[in-house]
This record gives structure tokens, C-alpha cells and sequence, in this order.
């Protein structure tokens, strides 16, 4: 019974706490580096996730991808503004 | 901060994003779309910005936070109607929304500015890969919208004048004082002990200084107010004088702002004559229960009579019922200053006081209900 408790607690620990997030930090300059993170396919979330491939994040998950299918798009600014707004 | 490119403003976290609440929801629940390794399919009725108008696609969930901030100034941008319809007549009232809808709603915020992405004023782009932040990273949302002023004063960036204390020696970011509750435009801890009829009743705030003071400086300074400060100022000045009066220092102020739609490409622009560093004492233009003080610190703001000329003739006709130089609540608070060295730094230091000499003789009538008719005599 003990050992089934002990067992049952380990596993309910989050796989992955979220460490690497610092909410508490003032100031937050630092953009995280994901260019590296490649995943192969990510299953479909929820509750269509059947072994389906959740498409918009195999794309939006590889910085190869979205470099090939990124567009130009032109900001609308305040380009011409002067001064402080 | 460099502007991200384009691949990394839409980068995903693959290793986190999944992870968290709204990873387990899939993408179409929030952005629509299609699932599809095509871009143009995928992308087919896509929601960018799911955090656009109300309802949207985080009020499914956080109702309650979503109901309140339909209200929030953040949201509604009240604080610009409030001043223009003032200064305005009704019947030029659809030529002021053109003006707020090219110029003033850029600044509107949704839950995802502050909580996923940069502000479009900073390039846009996902703070941390679509992770959806609890605190708003305070350089990259809250001084990315209020970086001219506050951020500048708050981080010490004006050449010369050190930072805000909260920040040099607390590291204190914006939300320590500015609460969730007030972001959000919550007014929950208001009624939780005011229960009676007129605080359910509450109206939302129409400009940042409406109603209570919330985040204030007794909140923590407690002793300043209670008459237990060992400070003697304290206890003479009392109520008289907004605590910016003598704890901030030298602020920017801003002349004549003007706005228009570029002839070249369409887009709207605004340009300002001037930002200069100022820091004038003036008289409190709205006594009230909750800002009494007879003093406050005064910061001349951009507006000018013939700034929306593009629109139409004479668009603002009482320009005057409001003034030019206003209460402000400068952010570089410092427990010495120069005014606050003795007695006769402030009293007979006709310097700090906004007097009609300091005013542009058109402004002057506009001005009257803030300008010091006579500065506080020397004390001997």
C-alpha cells in the first residue's frame, strides 16, 4: 500500500516544470534561442489527437520551415512620425 | 532590442509549449484554420491576433478576467475620449473616431500583448515561443507601450538622472505596484469590502487617475500617512502635497503633436515639435477624497489646438477647458532630491513652481486651474 502511494505521488510529478521560464524576473531582455529545437511530429493535441500529426506546430516548430514559407509582409508604422508619441 | 525576424516572431517552443495548459488545446481552438502541411490551406480564415475584441477566444476560459478587462483603459482607451470629447463639440465627434482609429488604437492592448506576444510598437513577435506568460516581462510589454516617459524615467535612461529607486534598489518591475487586479481593470477589490449598492455600481475608470489610487505609495509607505513617520516634513506637509512634489525629479515633457496620413503610402504618422526635461509644481486641478493634495508635479503634454487640422477645421473648439500642463505621477521617485534638501530648496524657489511666466501666453487660459498664482514664500 505504501509502496503503491509512493509510486502513485512519483508519477504525478510534472514531467518538465516550467524552470526555464523566469516569471519573476524584471526584466526580461533575454530572447530565448529555439532555432535549434526541431521536432519530427508532434502528435495532435486535445481531443482529435488519434495519431494524427499536428501540422501547425511541424511547421511552427522548425525555424527551416518557416523561413522557406515566410512572406513579406509590410508593417503598417508610423514610419514617417518624428518625435516622441 | 533588435526587432526579431520574421521566422522568430512565429517560432514555437517544441520542447515547453506542449507541455503547458494551452499546448493540451489544439492550435485551430484558439487561431481557426485547418490542420494542413499546405500554408495556404492551413493558413485559410486563420486568427492571428485570437485575443482581438470581445469575446475572443481566451474569455471562453478566463471569464472572469475577460469580462473585466472589456472595461480597462488598457482595453477601452477611454482616457483619449474623455480628454477629446471634453475639448471637443458632439457634432465633430465622427471626426475625432477617424482621428483615435488611425492614431490612438495602435495602443489598445489585447490579453495576448502582454501575456504571448511583443506590442506592435516594438516589431510584435512572441515574447518566449508562444509559452504564455503569468508576468509580462516588463522591457519587452510594459515599458514597450510606456517607454518614452516611464520607461525612460524608470530605468534611469534619461542622461543624467538617475532611475527610480523601486528599480535601482528594489528591482522592482512594473507590477509589483500595478497589480493584476488593476491591469485588468478589476474593480473586485474594491467591492469585496465596499458592499454597499454605489461600489457595485462603480463606473468604469475614464482616465488613470479616476477614483482610488491604486497601486499608492501609502499602500506601503504606511507611516507617511498614519503621522508615525520620524520625518518632519511628513507630519507639516501632511495631505498637502502629492509625494512626487518631493521625492521625483526631472520628467520629460512633450509640444505639439500633430497627425496625419502620409501622402506617400497611406499610413498615418504624428510628429511632435518638442520633448524636453522639465519638472514643475503646480496646483492639483481636481482635489478629491483620494488625491487631496493642494501641490502635485505638473508634465506638459503633446496636445495643441490644431493638432487633428488634418481632419478638419477647429475639430477641438474648447481646447481650453483642459489644461496643457497636468497631473503626473512621474516614475523616477528617489528618497533625496534637490527640492527636498531643506526647507528654502522648495519655498521662495520660483524654479519649480509652474508661474503664468513659464506658460506659452496662448496655453495660459487653458492653465489657470494649475498654475501657482504665487510661489510659497522663504521660511526665515
Amino acid at each position: 500500500m505504501f509502496l503503491a502511494g509512493i509510486l502513485l505521488l512519483v508519477s504525478c510529478r510534472p514531467t518538465n516544470p516550467s524552470a526555464s521560464i523566469d516569471l519573476d524576473s524584471p526584466v526580461g531582455l533575454d530572447i530565448p534561442d529555439l532555432s535549434e529545437q526541431v521536432v519530427e511530429a508532434i502528435p495532435l493535441a486535445g481531443a482529435e489527437s488519434a495519431g494524427e500529426v499536428n501540422e501547425c506546430l511541424a511547421c511552427h516548430t522548425r525555424q527551416e520551415r518557416l523561413v522557406a514559407t515566410a512572406e513579406q509582409v509590410e508593417e503598417v508604422g508610423e514610419g514617417e512620425s518624428s518625435g516622441v508619441g | 532590442m533588435a526587432p526579431l525576424e520574421p521566422w522568430q516572431k512565429v517560432l514555437v517552443d517544441a520542447e515547453e509549449f506542449p507541455l503547458t495548459v494551452h499546448g493540451y488545446l489544439p492550435c485551430t481552438d484558439c487561431h481557426s484554420g485547418t490542420q494542413s502541411s499546405d500554408k495556404e490551406i492551413a493558413h485559410e480564415g486563420l486568427v492571428a491576433r485570437p485575443s482581438d475584441g470581445a469575446p475572443n477566444a481566451c474569455s471562453e476560459c478566463h471569464v472572469d478576467v475577460a469580462s473585466s478587462y472589456e472595461n480597462s483603459l488598457h482595453s477601452t482607451l477611454r482616457g483619449y475620449w474623455t480628454v477629446l470629447e471634453t475639448r471637443s463639440v458632439p457634432e465633430n465627434h465622427a471626426a475625432i473616431e477617424q482621428v483615435i482609429g488611425n492614431h490612438c488604437a495602435r495602443c489598445h492592448t489585447t490579453c495576448g500583448d502582454c501575456h504571448v506576444s511583443q506590442p506592435a510598437s516594438v516589431g510584435g513577435g512572441f515574447f518566449d515561443g508562444h509559452l504564455f506568460l503569468r508576468t509580462p516581462p516588463m522591457t519587452r510589454s510594459c515599458t514597450a507601450c510606456h517607454g518614452s516617459r516611464v520607461g525612460n524615467e524608470y530605468l534611469g535612461l534619461n542622461e543624467g538622472y538617475p532611475g527610480d529607486v523601486h528599480f535601482r534598489q528594489g528591482r522592482m518591475s512594473c507590477m509589483d505596484c500595478h497589480k493584476n487586479h488593476e491591469l485588468h481593470g478589476d474593480p473586485a477589490l474594491c467591492t469585496q469590502c465596499h458592499i454597499n449598492p454605489e461600489a457595485a455600481a462603480m463606473a468604469p475608470a475614464d482616465h488613470r487617475y479616476d477614483g482610488l489610487q491604486s497601486p499608492s505609495c501609502e499602500s506601503c509607505h504606511a507611516d507617511v500617512t498614519l503621522g508615525t513617520s520620524d520625518n518632519d516634513m511628513h507630519s507639516v506637509h501632511g495631505a498637502d502635497l502629492a509625494c512626487q512634489v518631493c521625492h521625483s525629479i526631472t520628467y520629460t515633457s512633450c509640444d505639439g503633436c500633430h497627425v496625419a496620413i502620409s501622402e506617400k503610402t497611406g499610413n498615418p504618422y504624428f510628429q511632435t515639435e518638442a520633448t524636453y526635461l522639465t519638472f514643475q509644481i503646480g496646483l492639483n486641478p481636481e482635489r478629491s477624497y483620494t488625491r487631496p493634495y493642494r501641490y502635485v508635479t505638473l508634465r506638459h503634454v503633446p496636445a495643441t489646438a490644431d493638432g487633428f487640422s488634418f481632419y478638419g477645421e477647429n475639430l477641438l473648439p474648447n481646447f481650453n477647458s483642459l489644461p496643457t500642463w497636468v497631473y503626473t505621477t512621474p516614475h523616477n521617485i528617489q528618497l533625496r532630491t534637490p527640492q527636498a534638501e531643506s526647507c528654502n530648496s522648495c519655498h521662495g524657489n520660483a524654479a519649480l513652481f509652474l508661474t503664468p511666466d513659464k506658460v506659452d501666453p496662448v496655453e495660459v487660459p487653458a492653465n489657470r486651474p494649475v498654475i501657482v498664482p504665487a510661489v510659497p514664500s522663504s521660511i526665515p
